[in-house]
């Protein structure tokens, strides 16, 4: 089972260049997709969902058996495919079971195993004794485990989540990352999120996206290693913050007494009084989306 | 497995519509016009003469009622099942989905026939009362009350199922435009029926019910001098009675009706290129390819980083709430003419030059160029009042200090600006020719489109409301309809009777923005709404 994106590059009607040469090779595990906003990663979601068309390069699925263009046969990924958009609206004035059963249908699930797999869902997400009320009334956080239902619904080997734990409590995005990581044994998942801790404690792999392009993909060990002696955090007085960060990638700042205590990303000791830090993935994310791109490659 | 697909979609979209409120409220406006005709101001009757009240006759007069209502009414009630998947984002979940445009959309088009019979069933259950209430040609017959309804009523609805969806997959019919045009082929495809009497394009059913009721009528020696159907109040001094007992459904009448089945099947079929599955990029897949030359360079974009030096902000706290009344209608202008394309401009130009030349007073030009100024901003106009209600606008206006006192006006005045603007040739025109009488029809012309349109916007929320009635109400202005000529080109002057309208509707869109935002503090000072919670606490 194998995802390949190969050269893929997408400009849209008003001339936006969303994507611009993005290849990648995905297996089973969970695979973050990390990036500013306008950095193409719903673009790319989109491509992946067979929902818009890349203008260069094609996007392969190999089930084991076959390998096929998903824009040539996108029935062949839609079969196996699970996705939550970012903006994921409902049928306000439907029941959680009703829209479930429609999406079930149109998944082209029987309906007697549509039947146990929706209770299956629903009590995985908690939604058992809400089943029959209207989407309507739902929460944000509600509607977001309707929503994750739905992509789980046909079994899928690739699973696509944007944004997935936003509107979630603590506690449910907790059940959630546990849930994709049990998910990840034998599928391939894609997890694009802003909520790097969210990517940090399940993804295999990362991959960094900016301006359309990717920047790197790697572990997030690896990502770690890549800043090794290179964070630190000094006190910087006030008056000279302006000018300091003017010439630091800042990850961090607080205000305390003796001045504000600045992380830093950067080769060389940056200030008089800075320690080196152990670095941690949102670090490593400043670092690389600032870093100019063919440096990065 | 295909058809499981088209019934998944037909019944979640139809459950969805008919727990919502546009298909109940259609169904209320729906019974009121039964009730209409069962009081008997509400009829069909052919010149001079009736049938006897049985169950055919009621039925007739509902199902062509049905007619009427259900392909206008009901195509703006159905025409948002594609439009609300893709506001939802339920569309996404569609477009990854192993289901094919065909099969999505016909089930589109089935909950639409649904949702249309749905409401027509209303008058289907009407017919019998209408019966029972003329105490003539009894008894019931079930096969002659359902009759009508199976000639003119379902294969209308039909169409007007694919129609809606067809009409909102095309990139251009999806717009407010599309609104505007499926008015006029409404309006047109009724004349056709009503004056051609040509079989193949009597959508509604008129022209079969016509010749139906004049074959039996003509049977029982009733001569029908001239051919029509009156729809509405008509009191004739002396009635020709026969006795109608339904269409005959011969061979040629059922294929003639199969016809329209036929045809909204192929607009679900065509409507198939147009949809791009909720693709974000789909206009690039309908655009015509460019050669090389022709491309426009886009523009490359630089994105910032954040500044974060909250010192280097001005303080402005005093300047908060300052700005000017002007400013606020110059905004709104600019608001509302974005949509506008700049050849539009031009051709307002010339139709306002063409407005200058002297004129006879029924010729094409001067006021009767009004009828084209004032038609061609409809989509515009049709903004009003409802742009700021969409929910993403919501929050944002009206958390703004004095929206109903400010905002609202302005935007009126705006609308008002706008109607004056694009016709300002008259204006002038009327001023030479001291033509002062039209001069205040079209000044009060102007504000009844800028308060009616505030008003269908606040109260709707839509945009539809406004543009059909509009183009209903223009339409029935210019044959020349009493009452409703509020631009003067027919001859007709109501300068201060619209300019009352103008003043009870914009009153009606402020007490609606008045509700929404100021009645708390109202209320508050009335001693609706006390400061319950700090009394508690100090009782506490």
């Amino acid at each position: 089972m194998k995802l390949t994106v190969e050269n893929v590059s997408k400009r849209y009607g008003n001339g936006v260049q969303a994507l611009r040469d993005f290849s990648l090779e995905l297996g089973p595990g969970v695979l973050g997709l990390l990036g500013p906003n306008g950095a193409g990663k719903s673009t790319l979601m989109s491509i992946l969902a067979t929902i818009t068309l890349p203008t260069a390069g094609r996007v392969l699925w190999d089930d084991g058996k076959s390998s096929v263009d998903t824009a040539s046969h996108p029935n062949a990924l839609r079969n196996v495919l699970g996705f939550l958009p970012q903006d994921f609206g409902v049928y306000a004035n439907l029941s959680a079971l009703e829209f479930l059963e429609y999406l079930a249908a149109i998944k082209g699930i029987d309906s007697k195993t549509a039947k146990s797999r929706i209770e299956e869902l629903l009590t995985l997400v908690n939604l058992q004794s809400a089943k029959t009320r209207k989407l309507g009334g739902f929460s944000g956080g509600m509607r977001q485990r309707v929503g994750i239902a739905q992509a789980l619904l046909n079994d899928p080997k690739l699973l696509i989540v944007d944004e997935p734990t936003a509107g979630l409590d603590p506690e449910e995005r907790v059940r959630f990352r546990n849930l994709l990581s049990e998910l990840s044994h034998d599928r391939i998942v894609i997890l694009s999120t802003h909520i790097v801790s969210d990517v940090e404690l399940t993804a295999d792999r990362i991959a960094l996206v900016a301006a359309g392009q990717l920047i790197t993909c790697q572990s997030p060990d690896q990502l770690l290693q890549s800043l090794d002696g290179r964070v630190w955090e000094c006190v910087v007085p006030p008056d000279m913050l302006a000018q300091f960060k003017s010439h630091h990638a800042c990850s961090g700042m607080v205000r305390r007494q003796n001045g504000v205590h600045v992380r830093v990303v950067c080769d060389e000791k940056p200030w008089h009084n800075a320690v080196s830090e152990p670095a941690v993935l949102e670090d490593a994310y400043l670092h690389w989306v600032n870093a100019p791109v063919e440096v990065a490659a | 497995m295909i058809a499981r697909k088209v019934w998944a979609v037909a019944k979640a979209d139809f459950k969805e519509r008919m727990r919502g409120a546009p298909a109940w409220m259609a169904m209320i406006v729906g019974g009121f016009l039964c009730y209409l005709a069962v009081t008997g101001k509400a009829t069909v009757t052919l010149p001079f003469a009736r049938g006897v009240w049985n169950s055919a006759w009621s039925a007739g007069t509902m199902a062509t009622l049905a007619a009427n209502y259900l392909t206008l009414v009901c195509f703006f009630v159905v025409r948002s099942a594609v439009q609300r998947d893709e506001e939802t984002g339920a569309g996404k979940l569609m477009a990854a989905a192993p289901v094919s445009n065909f099969a999505y959309l016909l089930g589109k088009a089935l909950s639409n026939f649904a949702v249309v019979l749905s409401v027509g069933s209303v008058f289907l259950l009407a017919a019998p009362i209408l019966q029972w209430s003329h105490h003539e040609g009894y008894p019931f017959n079930p096969w002659e009350l359902i009759n009508p309804f199976l000639y003119m009523t379902i294969p209308s609805a039909a169409l007007v199922a694919a129609m809606a969806v067809f009409f909102e997959c095309h990139p251009w019919l999806k717009k407010g435009i599309g609104n505007v045009i499926y008015i006029f082929l409404w309006v047109e495809s009724l004349r056709e029926a009503a004056e051609y009497g040509r079989e193949w394009t009597d959508v509604v059913g008129f022209d079969g019910f016509m010749k139906s009721t004049q074959a039996a009528a003509k049977a029982q020696g009733v001569v029908l001098k001239e051919r029509g159907l009156n729809i509405g109040h008509a009191s004739y001094d002396h009635w020709n009675i026969f006795t109608w007992h339904g269409f005959q459904f011969t061979w040629q009448q059922v294929l003639l009706r199969l016809e329209w089945f036929a045809v909204a099947a192929a607009l679900v079929l065509v409507a198939t290129y147009f949809f791009k599955r909720f693709d974000p990029d789909a206009k690039a897949a309908l655009r015509f390819p460019l050669p090389k030359f022709l491309k426009r360079k886009p523009k490359e974009e630089t994105v910032g980083k954040w500044e974060t030096e909250i010192a280097r902000l001005s303080a402005i706290g005093g300047m908060v709430g300052r700005g000017r009344f002007l400013g606020i209608v110059r905004a709104e202008m600019k608001l509302l003419l974005k949509s506008i394309p700049k050849f539009v401009y031009g051709l307002l130009a010339i139709a306002n030059l063409l407005a200058l030349i002297p004129h006879d007073k029924d010729g094409p030009t001067g006021p009767g160029v009004l009828a084209f100024l004032w038609i061609v901003p409809v989509i515009v106009w049709s903004n009003m009042g409802a742009r700021e209600q969409a929910p993403n606008a919501r929050p944002l206006i009206f958390s703004a200090p004095h929206s109903c006192l400010r905002q609202l006006p302005a935007e009126w005045v705006a609308g008002f600006l706008i109607a004056l603007g694009v016709s300002l040739g008259v204006g002038v025109r009327d001023i030479v020719a001291r033509d002062f009488l039209h001069l205040a029809t079209w000044l009060a012309g102007a504000a009844f489109i800028s308060s009616l349109a505030l008003a269908c916007g606040t109260w709707s929320r839509s945009t539809r409301l406004f543009q059909g009635l509009y183009c209903g109400w223009w339409y029935l202005g210019m044959n020349n309809v009493p009452n409703m000529d509020f631009t003067g080109v027919t001859g007709q002057r109501h300068a201060v009777g619209y300019a009352i309208a103008a003043a009870i509707l914009f009153g009606s869109a402020f007490a609606q923005r008045w509700w929404i935002t100021e009645r708390a503090a109202v209320m508050r000072v009335l001693g609706v709404i006390r400061r319950q919670p700090q009394e508690r606490v100090q009782t506490a």
